[in-house]
């Protein structure tokens, strides 16, 4: 495959993640509900963004360089 | 429901999506190479990614919605559509039929049909399959319009148009190979979107133990037991028990075996995504894989429409509005009591429970839902179309680049058609009924004719051609001969005359796919016996008795990889659900 699909996947959602986290923090404020919501739902988006995204781009830096020395 | 506007966070959210999905399909273009790339996706696809497309192709608006529907109508019964309806044929599929599949090299379904049998079943199969991609598009895309033009005041011309333009750039970009990552990438958003509205509902009515009570109320208050939307198995002894209006023999039979097999065995829709993966082994691996999700999905998509139904109920909110005229006033019942439309449920839970921000995610999830649906509806059409039809008996001879040419045009064409019908959609009210309907007459006698050939050599060509034209007839007549309580005669059914009545439109649908499934055997049978088979040397690789069996190299693998291993635990795990909501 060419693109490990972890990769696309973690960038949406710690773009997303940082989007609704910002929003929450800094618009609604985190002493509203709204804010809490999109505070406490966009960092769990940006962690499950950075754990997928560690382990997409080890996959593809592997799959580098099995493709790079294929004899061995 | 008043349309609501939703915020600049939101929009930025949907932007994102978009910019994603078509960013992926751009990246993906590079391996795009030969035909074999964009239909097949190289044959190079990881069984996890495999599996999560598999349940996110089938994952569309309609299961999203209507699921959230049904939810609300029948309760924790419409987890049958999963447990029952979906599970067990999974595991069959993955363990018996996709060595055939993947080892027969056959690159369609179709194509399979032709292998094992003959051209004209292959022809027949291609055609209503074409046929029926092509509407089920169509049909989700104007459902989507629909849905965003009452939730949120959108032009519904505009939103269809503008999923079909990102769908076809990235399917005609990348092929398979982009739906696939994107069907991967929506599982994920809908997850996303869907969880924490649970998560949210679950809290408000005080958690299972809080909806359970509401929903007992309302069941008594409906004449049916207090379990009646908590308890999935407790009152299928009788129809008249329970909102679904069927009982177990029909439910077990109809849906669990000929529907359900009918539909995750033989549509090439989701075995598209399976033919996909890198290896046998993990092609029958990915429908294990998809399995895990599809039984937990229940509480995403299900659980959403109770909690509504149960808030609605209870008077605690007007969660689901009641289904409108066309003077635009509120639909009455027999007993006076207005008509929910529960289409609306999951809707209106995301702009109850969302504030913005997390509203443009859930917006996003089910757009997400709608897309995953049509572009797996468009992969399928366009290899269908370009290999089965196209190659078969257009031009068989041509060049790979020109078979690769051919399928992107395809997949301009099939989202074209798909807009067609979305607009043919909008002028028929009962178009999806129509559909269903279709689709239930073709899919349900197919089973038959694929364990026949898959597992018995002696079935022709013949056989499995008569017995496909007979089931889908023995479908319309047993469907044009009988009504569910309280419909009319014309696309409920009865349109030959009204020789029995079934309590709801379910147990109808049910015994109707029995009846095909049965003629098929049986005219399959009968006429195979009745006509020359192949010789065994031209069935080696497609029939299981002349087949070297795929568990033999299982045996290499850890053992927690092996399909065998993993179908056990699958099944188990069901099992464990189905007497957890007994």
């Amino acid at each position: 495959m060419p693109l490990d699909v972890r990769v696309p996947i973690s960038g949406l959602f710690g773009v997303v993640g940082l989007l609704l986290l910002t929003y929450g923090a800094f618009v609604e404020g985190l002493e509203t509900s709204a804010g809490q919501l999109n505070g406490i739902w966009g960092a769990l988006m940006v962690v499950f963004a950075a754990v997928l995204g560690y382990y997409g781009v080890r996959a593809e830096r592997r799959s580098r360089l099995t493709a790079r020395t294929p004899g061995e | 429901m008043r349309a609501t506007g939703l915020a600049l966070v939101d929009y930025a959210v949907i932007a994102v999506y978009f910019m994603f999905v078509l960013g992926i399909g751009w990246l993906v273009r590079r391996s795009v190479h030969t035909s074999k790339d964009f239909f097949e996706a190289g044959r190079r696809t990881p069984a996890w990614v495999a599996g999560l497309a598999f349940v996110s192709a089938n994952l569309g608006a309609q299961e999203v919605i209507g699921m959230g529907a049904s939810g609300a109508k029948y309760g924790i019964a419409t987890a049958h559509f999963y447990w029952v309806g979906a599970i067990p044929a999974m595991v069959f599929v993955a363990l018996f039929m996709m060595p055939f599949y993947y080892g027969s090299r056959a690159r369609s379904v179709p194509e399979y049909l032709r292998l094992r049998y003959d051209e004209k079943t292959r022809a027949f199969n291609a055609g209503s399959f074409a046929v029926m991609t092509v509407f089920s598009s169509g049909v989700s895309m104007y459902a989507m319009g629909k849905l965003f033009n009452l939730l949120l005041g959108w032009d519904m011309d505009a939103s269809m148009l503008a999923a079909a333009a990102v769908v076809l750039a990235y399917t005609t970009l990348g092929g398979l190979t982009s739906a696939i990552y994107n069907e991967v990438l929506q599982f994920c958003l809908i997850v996303a979107g869907l969880l924490p509205l649970v998560l949210l509902g679950l809290h408000d009515v005080g958690g299972w133990s809080g909806l359970s009570s509401r929903l007992a109320h309302a069941a008594v208050t409906q004449g049916y037991p207090a379990g009646a939307y908590t308890q999935a198995w407790r009152h299928l002894g009788s129809p008249s028990q329970n909102p679904v209006g069927v009982e177990w023999l029909g439910l077990v039979m109809g849906l669990g075996f000929v529907l359900s097999f009918g539909y995750w065995c033989t549509d090439f829709l989701v075995v598209q995504r399976a033919m996909a993966a890198d290896s046998t082994t993990a092609a029958r691996r990915t429908p294990l894989i998809a399995a895990v999700p599809k039984m937990i999905f229940p509480a995403l998509v299900i659980l959403p429409g109770m909690i509504a139904f149960a808030l609605t109920a209870s008077g605690d909110g007007s969660l689901i509005p009641p289904k409108l005229g066309a003077s635009l006033q509120p639909l009455l019942d027999a007993q006076g009591r207005a008509v929910l439309d529960y289409d609306l449920a999951t809707p209106s839970m995301l702009l109850h429970y969302f504030p913005n921000g997390m509203l443009g995610l859930g917006i996003t999830a089910l757009l997400a839902s709608f897309m995953s649906g049509m572009a797996g509806n468009v992969t399928a059409f366009n290899t269908v179309w370009t290999y089965d039809i196209y190659q078969s008996y257009l031009r068989p001879r041509a060049s790979d680049a020109h078979y690769l040419w051919v399928g992107r045009l395809a997949t301009v064409g099939g989202v074209l058609l798909s807009i067609g019908a979305a607009y043919v959609a909008r002028s028929f009210n009962n178009i999806m009924d129509v559909l269903q309907l279709v689709f239930a007459f073709v899919n349900a006698p197919l089973f038959a004719t694929f364990a026949l050939g898959m597992f018995w050599r002696r079935a022709t060509g013949h056989g499995a051609f008569l017995g496909l034209v007979s089931g889908t007839l023995a479908a319309a007549i047993h469907h044009g001969l009988t009504l569910p309580a309280g419909a009319i005669p014309g696309v409920k059914g009865g349109y030959f005359g009204v020789l029995h009545t079934f309590p709801s439109e379910l147990a109808q649908t049910f015994w109707t796919a029995i009846a095909a499934f049965t003629t098929c055997a049986i005219v399959t049978l009968v006429i195979s016996l009745l006509t020359r088979p192949r010789p065994e040397d031209e069935l080696r690789g497609l029939v299981y008795s002349l087949t070297p069996k795929a568990g033999s190299t299982d045996a290499q693998l850890t053992w927690y990889t092996r399909p065998a291993v993993l179908a056990g635990f699958v099944l188990g795990a069901t099992l464990i659900l189905n007497i957890l909501f007994w």
